[in-house]
């Protein structure tokens, strides 16, 4: 699969754009929307596109890795 | 599923070591269910017990060569109420009750059908010493449904875990705590109670993670369930055990206590009260837990935490603090016993899952890239805060 597709309990869903490391992040209002429109990556791209939902280039993703790497999940 | 009248001697067998491995799985819902680390510890240990009879069960069905289902699924998958976010434990004692007692039921009969034939008398020992373990069957009039679900099993995700689970009413979400993970054990006391009770709930946590893998995925074998109960035992025990070791300091800390100190003050309260000790808004992040899938939990928990977590437990030991503290000392030791089982626990089941190395080593880099995504959105929805944009101030 060219996309990971994952749906947070906030309401928002992940897409994953697997080739181009890229992540996009369509709100809970928007899902709906999105949903219907095929709920596939492509149509998120379009949602970017249209500014109804937020896209994080590799080099973001990289720069939220570094930010959020010291919250320990376990350990002493 | 079948009523017992009807059951072979090895179906019969077989049909108990499901169910015995479902009322394990309804423990660990129990677990995410309970209310304070001592309900929790209670419920993870019952779920052992069961899976304990359940691993009998299986290695009887090898022993005599008895063909078998090995994959686990629920009979029907459990859906129970929640109370606001969280799952009412009055719903699931009450599921694992009529359960329990249907199974001591189903196996009394079994073994009066097999008591006149010495060629099944195995099979007739075998399950007469399980029936002592169960609840008395009076009142009991009919066959309850038993066995597990019947056919080939996917492995997939068949139910969820509650949104959220209840707090230990020792603890209380605050935006006052900020701990320096950095810091060395040989700190001062009010440096490192705080840091005890946190990792108390952190425990507390990867027991709650423990007991989704368990609950949500059906399909696996019956060994994986078998490891995560371990692990969620393991994990309420260690939960107890870090939140005893930071309340024997709280004493040491009040002989000395600074009226304008917003730490002291607490602590004072959960001497009268049993509440108050702050942790963080987020809790220890059940909710990006339960919003991983199976693989990630398995990348972010055990490959990238439990194992590098068994270095950062070596070093505890031989801290000052410890040092000073030989029975905290040795509890730690058994602690990093149990971690380095857990770590091996999540490669043996990754591996499973994600049998090609190149595959398990993209599986692992998403898993990392989503990380920070799984940890705000536990933020947002605990600062009530919007997603995307917490996002971007992190990213920025």
């Amino acid at each position: 699969m060219a996309a990971l597709i994952q749906q947070l309990s906030t309401g928002d869903t992940v897409i994953f754009d697997k080739k181009k490391r890229r992540l996009i992040i369509v709100d809970s209002k928007h899902r709906a929307e999105w949903k219907k429109s095929d709920g596939s990556l492509r149509a998120a791209e379009r949602f970017v596109k249209d500014g109804k939902a937020q896209a994080f280039d590799r080099k973001a993703l990289a720069r939220l890795q570094a930010a959020l790497a010291s919250v320990v999940l376990l350990g002493p | 599923m079948m009523g017992a009248p009807q059951a072979s001697a090895g179906k019969g067998v077989q049909d108990v070591a499901h169910t015995l491995a479902e009322l394990g799985r309804l423990s660990a819902f129990a677990v995410l269910a309970a209310g304070s680390l001592a309900q929790k510890r209670a419920a993870a240990r019952r779920a052992v017990g069961y899976l304990d009879r359940a691993r009998a069960a299986f290695s009887f069905l090898r022993r005599y060569g008895i063909p078998h289902r090995s994959r686990i699924a629920w009979s029907t998958a459990p859906e129970f109420e929640t109370n606001g976010e969280s799952l009412d434990p009055a719903a699931i004692e009450g599921y694992i009750a009529h359960l329990e007692t249907a199974l001591g039921f189903y196996i009394g009969q079994l073994h009066c059908q097999m008591a006149a034939d010495r060629l099944f008398e195995p099979e007739g020992a075998f399950l007469i010493n399980l029936h002592d373990t169960l609840p008395s069957a009076a009142g009991i009039t009919l066959p309850p449904a038993i066995g597990g679900a019947s056919g080939r099993q996917a492995i997939r995700k068949t139910a969820a875990g509650p949104p959220s689970v209840p707090l230990d009413p020792a603890f209380t979400r605050s935006n006052d705590i900020a701990l320096d993970e950095s810091l060395e054990w040989d700190g001062n006391l009010r440096e490192v109670a705080p840091r005890l009770w946190t990792l108390a709930s952190h425990e507390a946590m990867a027991a709650e993670l423990c007991a989704l893998c368990v609950v949500e995925y059906d399909g696996l074998p019956f060994e994986y369930y078998d490891d995560l109960a371990k692990q969620m035992w393991d994990e309420t025990r260690h939960a107890q055990f870090f939140f005893d070791a930071a309340v024997e300091l709280l004493p040491g800390i009040l002989e000395s206590f600074d009226p304008d100190s917003v730490l002291d003050c607490t602590i004072r309260e959960f001497e009268a009260t049993g509440r108050g000790l702050p942790i963080p808004q987020e809790g220890a992040w059940y909710e990006a837990m339960l919003d991983a899938t199976l693989i990630q939990r398995l990348v972010l928990m055990h490959h990238d935490t439990e194992l590098p977590g068994v270095r950062g437990f070596k070093k505890r030991i031989r801290s000052g603090f410890a040092s000073m503290r030989p029975r905290f000392r040795d509890g730690l030791k058994v602690v990093m016993r149990d971690e380095a089982t857990h770590a091996r626990t999540g490669l043996r089941w990754l591996r499973f899952l994600v049998p090609d190395l190149s595959a398990r080593r993209d599986a692992i880099a998403e898993a990392r890239i989503l990380r920070p995504v799984l940890l705000l959105a536990c933020t947002a929805k605990h600062r009530r805060r919007n997603l995307a944009e917490l996002l971007t101030e992190s990213a920025a």
